[in-house]
């Protein structure tokens, strides 16, 4: 006889048949099995057939046997557990686990931590100073002079009473040299304050940190030796830095630190990251203005020192790549939950 | 704008930069140096030694840059030829100067004196009588070109001119009509209620100290900020006095900001310009005048008339090389120096560097370090690990701290905050907080930064009323300072900045009384943990009656919270039901618990060291207590006799059940507690524990009123 795949659809009939007849006992379920589905079963029997087919009746009928035997197996296998009493009853796999309820860290939290984590790592201690400062200790120890810009009322938040709200964690800065000597590292993360209206790119409260590493023989190659280490650590990338020239009162030389664009894409030339340049600002840095040391008695002729600062706010917002800065602020549940 | 260029514009590190952009013409610079041929590249090469540039669209064949010059750059790099030095010493190309100083003139003496006020305000004045000039005369098309390319209107020539050598050379200039010039040519403070019209237009009345210039006494050119239309070139002058001056950066920032008046002039004037700059820019407008129109120069008057004093910076090499981490053989550094404009004399260990008068900022050695660095290139400075000293160094204990109770919060459920240090004003009054001394803000840009918080409550109301509405149930806190007003101001800036911990749990819409209470003990629970965590025994809750002194609080509903303390003393917090006077005032339609700890405080008191207890080796035996119980009477009290009465078999006591209900007899609760019994030593016999059970349940019954249900 031929293999056809009427023969086949003759033979799922019969077996069905067969096994509906078959469902009342054990006993018959067990004799169906050995006609069927044992080794020398017609199913096995008519499989075997296949292979003295042609090529492509083998495929064909191939699969239709293949097909037919699993259905048949699995019919048995149900019948068989009714009558043992216990249906295998299937998990719906695919309805969500049920998790924990935990809660959310603030994203800023969670940049923080890893900005600590990646000084701490390097020796640095981790310090802070009032976020209610004086402006001695925000302004002029830091070369800030009195006609600068920044200590106009447009820029900072003044108080009844003479102190100011921290413009930058430098503040916190003067006061460790202050009451310090050489050498030491140590980074400062905290809250600071801008007496700006708030936009999407503004706000008047954010979080920065701040390095300064202090020693006899420190150069500029050393900032970008700690920061060549610790920067990719920071965005979870690898990164490549770069120098550019920058200015502000409290270094000198002062460079603006870049790394490469933090977008994972081939070609940066439309990236609105980076606006095409392939690079994104992380810091600003210097080498401690030789009068900020003598400010802070310490000998500028035995140590140098380099600072760097950054704003923890503008990192989170490169990491989960969000677009406004107050969304840090507002307590908008489907914010805060995403993280 | 999109988001994405939202977020490169954000602020962008730490420190406070003013922008000073300066538009610059390819063309123009092409003019005094040779420059590669994109613009791309000549704003990649100044973005990378100089400051920041970028392309702006070359449309009409005009090639435009533009550049965020800074701020100890604005002396000299305002302008076209200050940009172009910098490209010259980059490329290492010869820059074409024009030529910046007056030439000797056998001029005679104006037919006006100068009039100084104030030196310090303005420390120099020049003034030059010009001749057969045209004011009717146009300028030539490249400088019309040139001008509008930066963005000015081209006028007529001799407003160009002017114009046009403030963009190369950086020196504001302002040309008068001779005739209009009387016998005094002066600069002073204005006077109040002093009028002029100014050239846009505008008729100004002038307060007190803008500094004007006055043709005898009478005001005809706001200082640094914009001339008068009386005194202006006219379409039949012939004759014009061309005025070139320093004034006080300050005065002119200040005079810009009270007059709300913001010009070319004023932007390079607020930024500092030096005598040096008064004379070049005089010198070429006259040049370009002569050049243009057969002008000559009759005349000349000037404050200033010693040649400044040139600042001489000593350098060693060998510093420059140690403090960039980088060695720069000496000869290197001196053709840097030399390219940007310095004279340099001295040997290869001491250079005496005497820097053009233009630029200001060079003062002292690591100034020229700086020259040295970004002319070569700051990528060329490796990375080099420090030399240091191997220490361990840990967080410090608020740190530490502070993750440990956020890490927990967490796994339990509840959401980190974060919220301004400014007080919520509605809230705060809400809160009955306003009759506590606040520090207050000179400067708020709204109501709602009147004052520095004082307590974290405010803010977490303030964001809750808008969450709640955005989801039903909230478990949100805060960890930060709050700023009291201290009495003491100069001691330690943490007593003054007291950290604190304080969160909300809020479920929106009608709360029956059992779902708040069940609510207010997940709270408690909470804080119980949180304290357990940080190592602090003996905790208890007392039934919180707010002190005299701080009965104007609204903050807790009477009756339903309780003060955290540990051991006898220590209030460290509180917890409880926020009232629902706050709730209506606020428009938060639900039920609060809020808890809120002194953080500062828990940090200071004595954490236990945890050991370990050895497990019992027997087994113990539990039994439930069901009790009907007196409302006066509180479990804890219940639990704590329940451990004395049945000791020492009584190993645990546990809080199972509380019931309230309406087949309870009259002010009775029904608790239920579980009671361990056990020993080191052996394995309890039935007949003990149950004789020990009976005692403590006959204790209870005889020292509280208790009855056993069934």
């Amino acid at each position: 006889m031929i293999l056809t795949s009427d023969a086949l659809a003759r033979l799922r009939g019969e077996a069905r048949a067969a096994l509906d007849r078959a469902a009342a006992s054990l006993e018959a379920l067990e004799a169906f099995r050995a006609a069927y589905l044992g080794r020398k079963g017609k199913i096995p029997l008519a499989l075997r057939e296949v292979k003295a087919l042609s090529t492509d009746a083998k495929r064909e009928l191939g699969s239709v046997g293949n097909a037919l035997r699993l259905e048949l197996e699995e019919a048995y296998a149900v019948a068989q557990a009714r009558l043992a009493g216990r249906t295998p009853r299937r998990f719906d796999v695919s309805v969500p686990g049920r998790r924990p309820s935990v809660g959310h860290l603030h994203p800023l939290t969670l940049v923080r931590r890893d900005v600590e984590d990646a000084f701490l790592a390097m020796g640095f201690e981790i310090l802070d100073g009032p976020e209610v400062e004086e402006p001695r200790f925000n302004f002029d120890l830091l070369n800030i002079p009195l006609e600068h810009p920044a200590r106009d009322l447009a820029d900072t938040f003044w108080l009844t009473d003479g102190h100011l709200l921290r413009t930058h964690t430098s503040a916190a800065q003067a006061r460790v040299m202050v009451n310090r000597q050489p050498p030491f590292r140590i980074l400062v993360p905290g809250r600071v304050f801008r007496h700006e209206a708030t936009d999407a790119t503004h706000e008047s409260t954010f979080f920065q940190f701040e390095g300064l590493y202090v020693d006899a023989d420190v150069s500029l190659a050393n900032l970008r030796g700690v920061l060549q280490s610790v920067l990719p650590r920071i965005v979870k990338h690898a990164v490549v830095l770069r120098f550019r020239p920058s200015y502000f009162p409290f270094v000198e030389p002062g460079v603006e630190v870049d790394v490469t664009c933090l977008n994972r894409v081939k070609s940066h030339a439309r990236c609105p990251v980076c606006k095409g340049t392939g690079w994104v600002e992380i810091l600003g840095a210097g080498m401690v203005h030789p009068t900020v040391l003598k400010n802070v008695a310490i000998d500028p002729a035995k140590y140098r020192g380099f600072a760097f600062g950054g704003s923890i706010d503008r990192l989170a917002m490169l990491r989960y790549r969000i677009a406004d800065i107050r969304l840090f602020w507002s307590g908008d549940p489907h914010f805060l939950t995403q993280f | 704008m999109n988001q994405e260029s939202r977020l490169h514009r954000v602020a962008r590190h730490s420190y406070t930069l003013h922008p000073n952009p300066m538009r610059l013409s390819l063309d123009w610079l092409r003019d005094y140096v040779k420059l590669p041929e994109t613009g791309a590249e000549v704003a990649r090469l100044l973005t990378e030694h100089s400051f920041e540039t970028t392309v702006l669209s070359a449309e009409g064949g005009e090639e435009l840059l533009d550049a965020d010059v800074l701020p100890n750059r604005v002396s000299d790099c305002l302008s076209h030829v200050g940009v172009a030095r910098e490209l010259g010493a980059i490329l290492g190309r010869k820059v074409s100067w024009p030529v910046l100083t007056l030439p000797k003139l056998r001029a005679n003496k104006p037919s006006f004196t100068l009039r100084v006020a104030n030196a310090t305000l303005c420390p120099r004045l020049l003034a030059v009588q010009l001749e057969g000039v045209r004011g009717d005369a146009e300028s030539p098309p490249w400088m019309r070109r040139r001008l509008q390319a930066v963005g000015v209107r081209p006028q007529n020539l001799v407003v160009d001119v002017t114009n046009y050598v403030l963009w190369e050379i950086g020196q504001p200039t302002h040309a008068f009509d001779a005739r209009s010039i009387g016998r005094t040519l002066g600069v002073r403070p204005s006077r109040q209620g002093e009028r002029i019209r100014t050239l846009d237009g505008v008729e100004r009345t002038l307060p007190d100290d803008v500094l004007v210039l006055t043709s005898d006494d009478k005001p005809i050119d706001v200082a640094g900020l914009m001339g008068g239309q009386e005194a202006s070139v006219r379409d039949d002058s012939s004759a014009i006095v061309l005025t070139s001056a320093l004034f006080d950066r300050v005065a002119v920032r200040k005079a810009s900001q009270v007059l709300r008046l913001r010009t070319d002039a004023s932007d390079r004037y607020s930024k500092g310009r030096t005598a040096a700059h008064v004379e070049a820019g005089t010198a070429r407008v006259v040049a370009l005048l002569q050049k243009l129109s057969g002008a000559r120069v009759t005349a000349r008057a000037d404050t200033v008339t010693r040649k400044a004093e040139q600042r001489v910076v000593r350098v060693r090499p060998r510093e420059v090389s140690m403090l960039l981490g980088l060695s720069v053989p000496p000869a290197t550094q001196k053709k840097i120096l030399v390219s940007l404009g310095c004279r340099v004399a001295g040997s290869a260990r001491e250079f005496r560097v005497t820097p053009p008068l233009f630029r200001t900022d060079l003062g002292i050695s690591q100034d020229i370090a700086e020259e040295v660095g970004r002319v070569l290139g700051l990528e060329k400075i490796p990375a080099v690990a420090p030399r240091a000293l191997l220490q361990a160094v840990a967080p410090p204990d608020e740190v530490l701290t502070t993750r440990a109770l956020q890490d927990r919060l967490r796994a339990a459920g509840w959401t980190e905050t974060l919220s301004y240090s400014f007080s919520f004003e509605e809230e705060t009054l809400a809160l009955g907080l306003d009759r506590v001394e606040h520090q207050k803000l000179v400067n708020p840009l709204n109501r709602d930064q009147i004052r520095l918080r004082v307590s974290l409550l405010p803010n977490l109301l303030h964001q809750a009323c808008a969450g709640a509405k955005r989801v039903p149930v909230l478990r949100w806190y805060e960890i930060g300072r709050v700023y009291p007003s201290a009495v003491e101001k100069f001691g330690n800036w943490k007593a003054r900045e007291p950290l604190r911990a304080s969160g909300l749990l809020v479920r929106r819409g009608e709360v029956p009384d059992t779902q708040r209470q069940r609510d207010f003990y997940d709270t408690k629970g909470v804080v119980e943990d949180l304290l357990t965590s940080l190592g602090l025994s003996d905790v208890r809750f007392d039934a919180f009656e707010p002190s005299p002194q701080k009965s104007f609080l609204y903050v807790w509903r009477t009756g339903q919270c309780a003060e955290a303390r540990v051991g006898e003393r220590d209030e460290v917090g509180v917890v409880g039901a926020v009232s629902s006077e706050v709730l209506e005032r606020i428009g938060i339609r639900g039920s609060v618990i809020a808890f809120d700890l002194d953080l500062s405080k828990l940090l200071v008191l004595e954490r236990e060291v945890r050991t370990y207890v050895p497990p019992l080796p027997y087994p113990t035996v539990i039994r439930d207590l069901s009790i009907l119980v007196p409302d006066t009477v509180l479990v804890d009290t219940l639990m704590e006799a329940i451990d004395h009465a049945g000791a020492p078999l009584v190993q645990d006591v546990d809080f199972v059940d509380f019931y309230e209900g309406d087949h309870l007899p009259e002010s009775r609760r029904s608790v239920t507690l579980r009671v361990t019994y056990g020993s080191p030593k052996r394995t309890l016999r039935d007949a003990e524990v149950n004789e020990a059970h009976d005692k403590v349940c006959a204790h209870l019954e005889e020292k509280f009123g208790v009855e056993a249900r069934e």
